[in-house]
């Protein structure tokens, strides 16, 4: 079956609606390894030039364990082909248990590339007990191969007939709920989207807003809000308008969300774990508090009741040191924690950079 | 797109004398097989595999332990190879109990699976399909 530019143009306006673009659909690997990128969209993939998809659903026995500090990587072989299912861990400093080899499962998750290779990031993993299970997913996946999968999806008469309007009040609903849910949950003011100008500045405070709705006690990695489309929207948005490039690549796009979290960095709004695989913490500032509380109350009493104060550059220091977390923490970050802890009356300023704690 | 080429995938095999009836044609071929285990020697690392009127014979050193009871319907991931005396033996790296399997509900399925890939290959084989090119 071969693209005509009317096949492409038909996929290009309603591939949303497609049920197959939402659902995890039955593979084989064969097919999965086979298929080609649509349109240079990310993670959008084209299957039989007819549907386009994300998600696939792959079953068969585990060949291959890898495990790094975040990730687990199982390589499963279907007999049509062998495949890497990249399972993310919940977390990482705790032992997960580990399917073995051998093991029979049912994979679904995302399907991506990674250094040239096919891959799928796994949503849900399901332990196949029952050899006769897996002969059930490649009947089925055959059936749906020779019936559903050839035939290209094909609106309705009625939506055809409505398709502007329906674009149009999904493009509105999608952009006031963005606007809406993640500005207020920033505590930027709302502004009047046509006010709205597109910044770095401002994707780096979306991404954090979004971030601290969702992770604000879990670890992250520069790639969590890559999950998000409207953020992968706006990052594109930045890229092209700020960095004067023609269209936004994987590359760029990455690049602007690692540079995200350097920026928050540098800030103190997060820290980096220590180890492998990149992952990041926001600063539990309560946590930060008492530590800095701690560290002056006990040199406090070390000390006789006429000396000035415990200096900043030694709280800084022994902060560093107490807690591994904040090894690398920003220098700025801890300073504006004792600004608020004076400001609040929990720290006193003895001299100009000295503190103590109330007796 | 290029496959995982790290570990290859074992090719289905539906009936153990697709391998014996030929064992030239299928050396260095990586396989998934079924069958029932026969006979078994930890000494050796050697075991059978049989299933109606074919043996396969294995070698199970990469497998330690090595943990099935005789008679039992188990199957194996592995590449063929000859052994000392030349004939064909399988070296698996995966091995499992699949002793509730239906074989003839595997068999008739498996067809159908072979037949559906076989289709697929000659699909994309042909010149006119240019865009089902992998990138």
């Amino acid at each position: 079956m071969t693209t005509t530019p009317t096949t492409t143009t038909s996929l290009l306006q309603s591939y949303t609606l497609d049920p197959l673009f939402s659902l995890p659909v039955k593979l084989f690997i064969h097919t999965l390894l086979s298929l080609s990128n649509f349109q240079n969209r990310r993670g959008h993939y084209l299957l039989n030039n007819a549907h386009v998809i994300r998600e696939a659903e792959v079953c068969g026995l585990i060949v291959g364990i890898e495990q790094t500090y975040n990730m687990i990587i199982y390589t499963i072989d279907d007999t049509t082909g062998t495949l890497r299912c990249c399972k993310w861990k919940k977390d990482p400093s705790r032992n997960c248990k580990l399917f073995s080899l051998g093991t029979c499962i049912l994979a679904r998750g995302y399907i991506g590339d990674f250094l040239g290779q096919r891959q799928i990031t796994v949503k849900h993993i399901d332990l196949i007990r029952d050899p006769n299970r897996e002969i059930l997913h490649d009947l089925q996946t055959v059936y749906l191969h020779e019936t559903l999968y050839k035939k290209p999806f094909e609106l309705s008469q009625d939506l055809e007939e409505h398709i502007q309007d329906i674009k149009g009040e999904l493009v509105a609903a999608r952009k006031e709920s963005f606007w809406r849910g993640v500005v207020t949950a920033s505590q930027n003011e709302i502004k009047e989207e046509e006010n709205i100008e597109i910044t770095e500045e401002l994707f780096r405070d979306q991404l954090l807003a979004y971030l601290r709705e969702t992770h604000l006690d879990h670890t992250f990695s520069y790639t969590t809000g890559m999950s998000r489309e409207e953020l992968l929207e706006l990052a594109g948005q930045v890229y092209v308008k700020e960095y004067g490039h023609d269209h936004a690549s994987n590359l760029g796009i990455n690049a602007m969300f690692a540079e995200a979290m350097t920026v928050y960095l540098k800030k103190g709004l997060i820290i980096k774990l220590s180890g492998e695989g990149g992952l990041y913490m926001f600063v539990n500032d309560h946590d930060l508090r008492q530590l800095i509380y701690d560290i002056i109350h006990q040199k406090q009493q070390t000390l006789s009741i006429s000396f000035g104060g415990i200096m900043q550059e030694y709280i800084i220091a022994r902060v560093r040191k107490e807690k591994e977390i904040y090894m690398d923490l920003s220098r700025d970050k801890i300073v504006r924690c004792l600004e608020d802890m004076v400001q609040q009356s929990v720290l006193y300023m003895t001299r100009g950079k000295e503190y103590k704690v109330y007796a | 797109m290029e496959e995982n080429n790290v570990i290859p995938s074992g090719e289905l095999i539906l009936h153990l004398n697709e391998i014996t009836n030929d064992p030239k044609a299928n050396v260095g071929r990586s396989v998934r097989v079924k069958g029932f285990l026969k006979e078994f020697n930890p000494a050796t690392n050697r075991a059978i595999l049989e299933y109606k009127d074919a043996i396969l014979h294995m070698n199970t050193d990469i497998i330690h332990p090595f943990p099935f009871e005789l008679g039992k319907l188990i199957e194996c991931i592995g590449e063929l190879n000859h052994d000392e005396q030349q004939e064909i033996i399988l070296r698996p790296h995966i091995a499992r109990d699949i002793d509730t399997l239906d074989m003839k509900l595997f068999e008739k399925a498996g067809q159908f699976k072979r037949q559906y890939l076989e289709r697929l290959k000659s699909a994309t084989a042909t010149p006119s399909n240019s865009s089902n090119d992998n990138k």
